[in-house]
């Protein structure tokens, strides 16, 4: 059975990482993703060449156009963009996170014209106009300007930016992948595609949805370490072998099973604690004596108290456990694609099931590898012409 | 006309918290119809802090363009009777198991129903109904190892990140089944877990089989903790990955003396933000930007291929004059703060809204009570052996 995307062809004409992203999670849908390169590249610069390399190609090249095949299209070649263009007769999604597609051939009032049905999808950094429109949008940049930076770090500290600054990017890509997916909604009911766009300043902005609405209810946010600002108990705590686990009770039951569970049923008729309001109210008091009470076992013991108690912890795990781990083999959130390019990689599992259609991952192409394929297709291809 | 993407789908949602609540409002954003049915006092996230207007903020955002109806549990005969007539129904893991009729037979009596299920760590293996949050996905996921120093106390994204990736994911797989649903109905699930796994995708692929380790990806796991920078007017970042001579920039900004410090192979190996060595040479940047403001600065990395932006507060971010000129941050409608976020998408014949603000608890209580009793028979006429007892 094939995704639910299966018979949906998509023109991607994308780079770095949303767009890519996007047009990745599209294919593992089980759409037709046609990713565009330039000829002739040199795969280490592919996605801005962020490094590690694996095998001489860009990891963020491999790990964002799986799902797809691969052209190479000089779109400054008037054969090849004419090329382009009769693709995107027959695709049903243009998507691309380009800014100048106007002055390359691929403004949305051109392609409409080509095809009327095409769903027009379009990520950029800052939307369009403004003081900032024309700046360049990095995952960084958007980081260090939507103040998550300011929301996280050790307690009381300056803030911290995340290390791995790939999320805003991953975000908008989800974004823009939404919308690939709601103007193939509206086409249903309309025949018609449209033009959507999403930003990158929408994407760390969703990113930060139940912060961004406490700050609207009056919440100033702090770096609190491992705790969070809405609930408490809601953090780490060190156990007796200086390992540490992450204990969230975000509802009342949860609060009673972990107070019996951890020795302190007097906890639960304490006033200070009678309700998540009051807990937050009194957090330091409520960790002070909830630290002193991990401290006294190793964290063997709580996983093993808490899972029966039914409340909800968790300890860092790290790439070596997770990719043997028997909650991710079981779930597929890891998968291995076989490539000829590039031996055998990892990557992450379709993020959801679905029970009828499929989801899957396949390899990356080698840039270019379905260019020929797909002129020959297309000069197949009934009313395109060749 | 049609006026949304989505206008017609009838959603219900038995879920709380984030993660299956955002899916569901993503839905009414996009002109989905949603009833979201709670439990006796309620979603959990309405007790949440800051409260404003009787429910935790962040509750009021997630759950707007939503009507409320109150049960006194999953078991509830009522909440079959609208799943019956539902074309999606967005549930969370923990509340299914108490349904009266199960998921299976909600299928089976709606065959083109298409269910979402949110869990903590995914229907299969060991932790499979275990229950779970946001810290303990994103401890178990590793995405609390881009933060902090190891053997320090984890620090937590800011943000809730696995909830807020869950309801992305889970809406896409909902939209996604839609378009196939007159071919059937599916179950799909999502869980906080296996969204931020996928979410760190490109570290499992730089993780396979890495020419090198070191690198802007794995050296993530190793780096110091990276604080912002500070200019004359403000606090900054900056970007110098193209700076073509840094010896030419340093001169430029007035701060020549650093070439002769001890720490000069430091600073100019890899020294941008989120460099190798940022964490030691953080000072001598501190020491230079602050002769400048965040615009002269800038000015003169652009000259050099660089580039300075401001690091903004949450605060600031909200009020800034891009974002105002795009109305990211919107006027609510309804309960709760003044503020939300407008819809994501910028949809230019289908255009995603906010009709309502978040409902009070059971605040529409009597028009759905009124649809489920005019519904009612059709339900039972036309469920194969199952919803009899609804």
């Amino acid at each position: 059975m094939a995704g639910p995307l299966d018979g949906i062809r998509v023109f991607d004409l994308t780079m770095y990482m949303a767009g890519p992203w996007a047009a990745m999670v599209i294919g593992s849908l089980g759409a037709e993703v046609l990713h565009i390169e330039q000829p002739d590249v040199d795969w280490s610069t592919l996605n801005a060449g962020t490094p590690p390399l694996v095998r001489g190609t860009a990891s963020g090249y491999l790990a964002w156009n799986m799902n797809k095949r691969g052209l190479s299209v000089d779109i400054k070649k008037p054969d090849d963009l004419e090329f382009a263009h009769r693709l995107i007769e027959t695709c049903d999604v243009f998507m691309s996170n380009m800014r100048p597609l106007e002055r390359m051939g691929f403004g949305y009032e051109r392609l409409k014209a080509i095809n009327p049905r095409l769903v027009y999808c379009h990520a950029t950094g800052w939307g369009h106009g403004g003081p900032r429109g024309a700046d360049p949008g990095t995952d960084l940049i958007m980081s260090a300007f939507s103040g998550g930076w300011a929301m996280q770090g050790a307690r009381n500290g300056l803030g911290e930016f995340y290390r791995h600054a790939t999320q805003v990017d991953a975000t908008t890509g989800n974004l823009l992948a939404q919308a690939v997916l709601l103007g193939l909604h509206a086409r249903k009911r309309t025949g018609e595609g449209q033009h959507i766009e999403v930003t990158m300043v929408d994407a760390a902005a969703t990113m930060q949805l139940p912060r961004l609405a406490e700050l609207f209810g009056g919440m100033q946010h702090q770096p609190m370490g491992s705790s969070a600002p809405a609930t408490a108990p809601d953090r780490a705590f060190h156990c007796e072998d200086g390992l540490w686990i992450g204990v969230s009770v975000t509802t009342e039951p949860e609060w009673r099973s972990l107070c019996e569970a951890v020795g302190l049923p007097e906890l639960v008729s304490d006033d200070r604690f009678a309700s998540n309001r009051a807990r937050v109210e009194h957090r330091a008091e409520l960790e002070t004596l909830l630290l002193d009470c991990f401290a006294r076992q190793p964290r063997a013991y709580w996983e093993l108290v808490l899972s029966r108690a039914r409340v909800p912890w968790g300890a860092p795990l790290l790439w070596e456990h997770l990719r043997h781990h028997a909650q991710v083999l079981a779930n597929g959130y890891l998968a291995e694609v076989d490539t000829d390019a590039w031996g055998r990689l990892w990557t992450g599992g379709p993020p959801w099931r679905f029970s009828r259609t499929p989801a899957a991952m396949t390899g990356p192409p080698i840039p270019g590898i379905d260019t020929d394929a797909c002129r020959e297709e297309l000069d197949r291809t009934p009313g395109i012409r060749a | 006309v049609i006026a949304d993407a989505l206008s017609g789908v009838r959603v219900v949602e038995l879920s709380e918290g984030v993660a299956g609540p955002l899916t569901a409002r993503l839905l009414g954003d996009a002109g989905g119809d949603v009833v979201k049915v709670e439990i006796g006092e309620g979603d959990r996230a309405r007790g949440w802090v800051p409260q404003v207007d009787g429910a935790g903020a962040a509750f009021s955002s997630l759950n707007r363009n939503k009507r409320s109806i109150t049960v006194a549990s999953p078991a509830d005969p009522a909440i079959s009777v609208l799943v019956g007539l539902a074309d999606v129904f967005v549930v969370d893991e923990a509340l299914a198991k108490g349904l009266e009729v199960d998921l299976d037979r909600l299928m089976v009596a709606n065959p083109q129903l298409v269910v979402c299920v949110i869990s903590g760590w995914g229907p299969e293996g060991p932790w499979a109904g275990r229950p779970s949050a946001e810290l303990p996905a994103q401890l178990a996921s590793e995405a609390t190892s881009s933060l902090g120093r190891p053997g320090d106390e984890p620090e937590r994204l800011g943000t809730d990140h696995a909830g807020v990736a869950c309801g992305n994911y889970g809406f896409q797989a909902v939209t996604a089944a839609l378009l196939v649903a007159d071919a059937g109905g599916q179950r799909i699930d999502v869980s906080l877990f296996g969204s931020l796994m996928h979410m760190r995708t490109a570290l499992w692929v730089a993780l396979s089989n890495p020419d090198a380790w070191s690198g802007f990806h794995l050296d993530s796991y190793t780096k110091a903790p990276e604080h912002y920078y500070t200019c004359k007017d403000r606090r900054v970042i900056f970007l110098s990955q193209r700076v073509d001579d840094l010896k030419a920039l340093v001169k430029d900004l007035h701060m020549e003396w650093v070439l002769d410090d001890p720490r000069w192979d430091l600073f100019s190996a890899d020294t941008g933000v989120l460099g190798r060595h940022s964490d030691r040479v953080h000072d001598l940047w501190d020491r230079g930007l602050s002769q400048w403001t965040c615009e002269e600065a800038n000015a003169i990395f652009n000259r050099h291929g660089g580039a300075v932006f401001p690091c903004l507060a949450p605060d600031e971010f909200v009020s800034d004059p891009q974002v105002q000129h795009l109305s990211v941050v919107i006027d609510s409608m309804g309960n709760g703060p003044s503020r939300d976020l407008r819809p994501p998408w910028q949809m230019a014949s289908t255009p995603a809204s906010v009709r309502r603000g978040a409902p009070r608890l059971d605040e529409h209580r009597s028009e759905i009570t009124e649809q489920i009793l005019s519904a009612r028979k059709w339900v039972v006429a036309s469920a194969p052996g199952g919803t009899e007892g609804a």
